[in-house]
């Protein structure tokens, strides 16, 4: 692992000896975000971003975009990508990785995303053991809409589809997605996150590692769960909205590894880039 | 109604085809450098989605010539039934009993109703034709009909409620009332 | 030793970095940047307690933030 973190090349020196241990991850766009300030989907971009460059993937990478705040990841993070329908990432990436068994393939969805519209195309895609990787933020909102309630949506929390607070009884409670896809026989890796302080962000990084890595192994589907702010449409600083995290989604949304698969990848580990068929170029 | 098949060699797979669009994997180095590849439906740059929207109304000008019929006893007929699908085939036989009791009725059957064959439609109208539009529908097509024979005609409409199956025989009164109203 | 660049063009001002920093040198300042964000700085008269710990970096949402580590970091610096 390179020393300067998210820098794929030799850590960069300057004149005066010192040594640039922390910028841009080299698979990250040199442009300015949408997001809004203090939003997650930048830290989780970056993560995303050095893991690319980490483990070597940037040029075997096709990325499946989901429809939220972060559909816009393909103008961020420099791989081959496609925008997926709303909640149909994980169908997308079936295709896309069963076409191309060689390449990296992952999505990053919302909560609104994948826990909503598309609860079914996730369940199949983890129950079928796809060999791709999931990153899923939850913010507990559709963020990119306005802030409407989603099936992660806490008891109590205000949102413009359940001004009251939501109740139980009217919609039930907020569903643990980490818990329902590790249950699931395909899923190789499942583990969940936050990106609230700087020791939950480097432990998310690692558990975004091996939902990586299960894939590249061939071991099945990689799943992580990045529990993530939208300051705006709680209606909080970034710093009351990273209280937020801690104080009331991690009680209810338990961070730490939910399934680890062993294995040595016998069904089938990924192909070396070169050796792989259909190279840019044509056969 | 089911169109029958005509079968077709199906065309040579070009392995080049895509070569231009296909996402691989971008490399950065090396001779296949280039830039990371996009395949997305947004576009909210300044001027992306008007660009886009004109290339999707040149595609769908382009299928206008893919617009198909067919015609019965069209040639001196002086109505011009207008149905579809199985309602079309229905409206077939109701036409051609008319026929044998020496009616001068045809039957117009759009096999695609998007794109319209307007034209054909038009063409039967400028002849001095009479229409009357049968639909199991409240009435849909008949405002595709209406709009293409507008210049020179109009159409009549007879709806069959969903839910029922008409037969033949349900048609020749609506057909000869159509054929009275001068 | 250590110090940090933030990149008033990509900073958002939304404050995070001036949490997480052990030696809490990281504050607002009045500089406001073309999108209207108050951007985040380190006084200069601070920037030599910095550590190269890399917690304000790993917190920013917009990569806003690079870290440099000196040389020789001074002795019982946690950067070593
Ligand atoms: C088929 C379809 N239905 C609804 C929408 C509207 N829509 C856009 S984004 C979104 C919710 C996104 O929420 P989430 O996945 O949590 O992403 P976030 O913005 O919170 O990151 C919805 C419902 C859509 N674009 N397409
Ligand atoms: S609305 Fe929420 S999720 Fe979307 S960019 Fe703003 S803070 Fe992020
Ligand atoms: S690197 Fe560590 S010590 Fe230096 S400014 Fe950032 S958080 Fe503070
Ligand atoms: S965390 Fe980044 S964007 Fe936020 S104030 Fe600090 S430097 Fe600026
Ligand atoms: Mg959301």
């Amino acid at each position: 692992m390179p020393k300067t973190q998210g820098a794929a090349s030799a850590p960069k020196t300057n004149q005066t000896g010192e040594e640039l241990v922390f910028t841009r991850p080299a698979s990250m766009v040199d442009r300015a975000t949408h997001y809004c300030p203090g939003c997650h989907h930048g830290i989780a971009h970056r993560l995303v971003g050095e893991l690319i460059d980490e483990l070597g993937l940037k040029e075997n990478t096709v990325a499946v975009c989901s429809i939220g705040c972060s559909v816009f990841l393909y103008n961020y993070i420099d791989v081959d990508s496609v925008e997926a329908p709303h909640g149909r990432a994980p169908a997308v990436a079936t295709g896309v990785k069963r076409a191309r068994p060689d390449k990296f393939v992952f999505t990053y969805q919302g909560d609104g995303d994948l826990a909503s519209i598309g609860m079914a195309e996730i369940m199949h895609a983890a129950n079928r053991g796809e060999r791709m990787s999931v990153v899923f933020v939850n913010n507990t909102v559709y963020g990119m809409t306005g802030g409407q309630m989603a099936p992660t949506t806490l008891i109590g929390q205000k949102t413009t589809t359940c001004p009251g607070g939501r109740c139980k009884d009217r919609e039930g409670s907020p569903i643990r997605m980490s818990e329902i896809i590790a249950h699931l026989g395909g899923t190789a890796f499942c583990a969940r996150g936050s990106l609230d302080s700087v020791k939950n962000i480097r432990q998310a990084k690692k558990y975004m590692r091996q939902a990586f890595e299960v894939q590249t192994k061939g071991l099945g589907f990689g799943f992580v769960e990045l529990l993530a702010g939208c300051p705006t449409n709680w209606r909080l600083s970034p710093l009351a909205a990273n209280k937020r995290i801690t104080d009331e989604m991690i009680p209810y949304f338990p961070l730490g590894v939910f399934k680890e698969v062993e294995g040595d990848g016998t069904c089938g580990s990924m192909l070396a880039p070169e050796s792989a068929p259909g190279a840019e170029g044509g056969k | 109604m089911k169109e029958p098949i005509t079968p077709r060699e199906p065309k040579k797979v070009d392995p080049e085809e895509g070569a231009g669009w296909r996402l691989i994997g971008a490399p950065s180095t090396g001779k296949g450098k280039r830039d990371h590849r996009i395949i997305k439906s947004l576009f909210l740059m300044d001027g992306e989605l008007a660009g886009q929207n004109k290339k999707l109304q040149a595609k769908y000008d382009a299928w206008k010539k893919l617009a198909d019929f067919e015609t019965y006893e069209v040639k001196d007929a002086e109505l011009v039934v207008v149905a579809f699908g199985s309602i079309g085939r229905i409206a077939k036989n109701a036409v051609r009993s008319l026929r044998a009791k020496g009616k001068k009725v045809g039957l117009f059957r759009p096999k695609t109703l998007y794109p319209f064959p307007e034209k054909a439609l038009e063409k039967l109208a400028k002849e001095g034709k009479r229409f009357l539009t049968i639909e199991h529908n409240l009435g849909q097509m008949v405002e595709d009909v209406r709009l293409s024979v507008r210049k020179h005609a109009d159409s009549d409409l007879f709806c069959v409620y969903p839910g029922n199956m008409p037969s033949p025989d349900d048609f020749e009164a609506p057909i000869l009332r159509a054929l009275g109203r001068k | 030793m250590s110090r940090i660049t933030v990149s008033e063009e990509r900073c958002k001002g939304c404050l995070l970095c001036t949490q997480v920093c052990p030696v809490t040198i990281i504050r607002q300042s009045e500089r406001i940047n073309q999108n209207g964000y108050k951007v985040a700085e380190v006084p200069a008269e601070d920037m030599a307690k910095c550590t190269g710990c890399a917690s304000c970096a790993t917190i920013c949402p917009d990569v806003a933030i690079e870290v440099w580590r000196g040389k020789k970091p001074k002795p019982g610096s946690k950067a070593a």
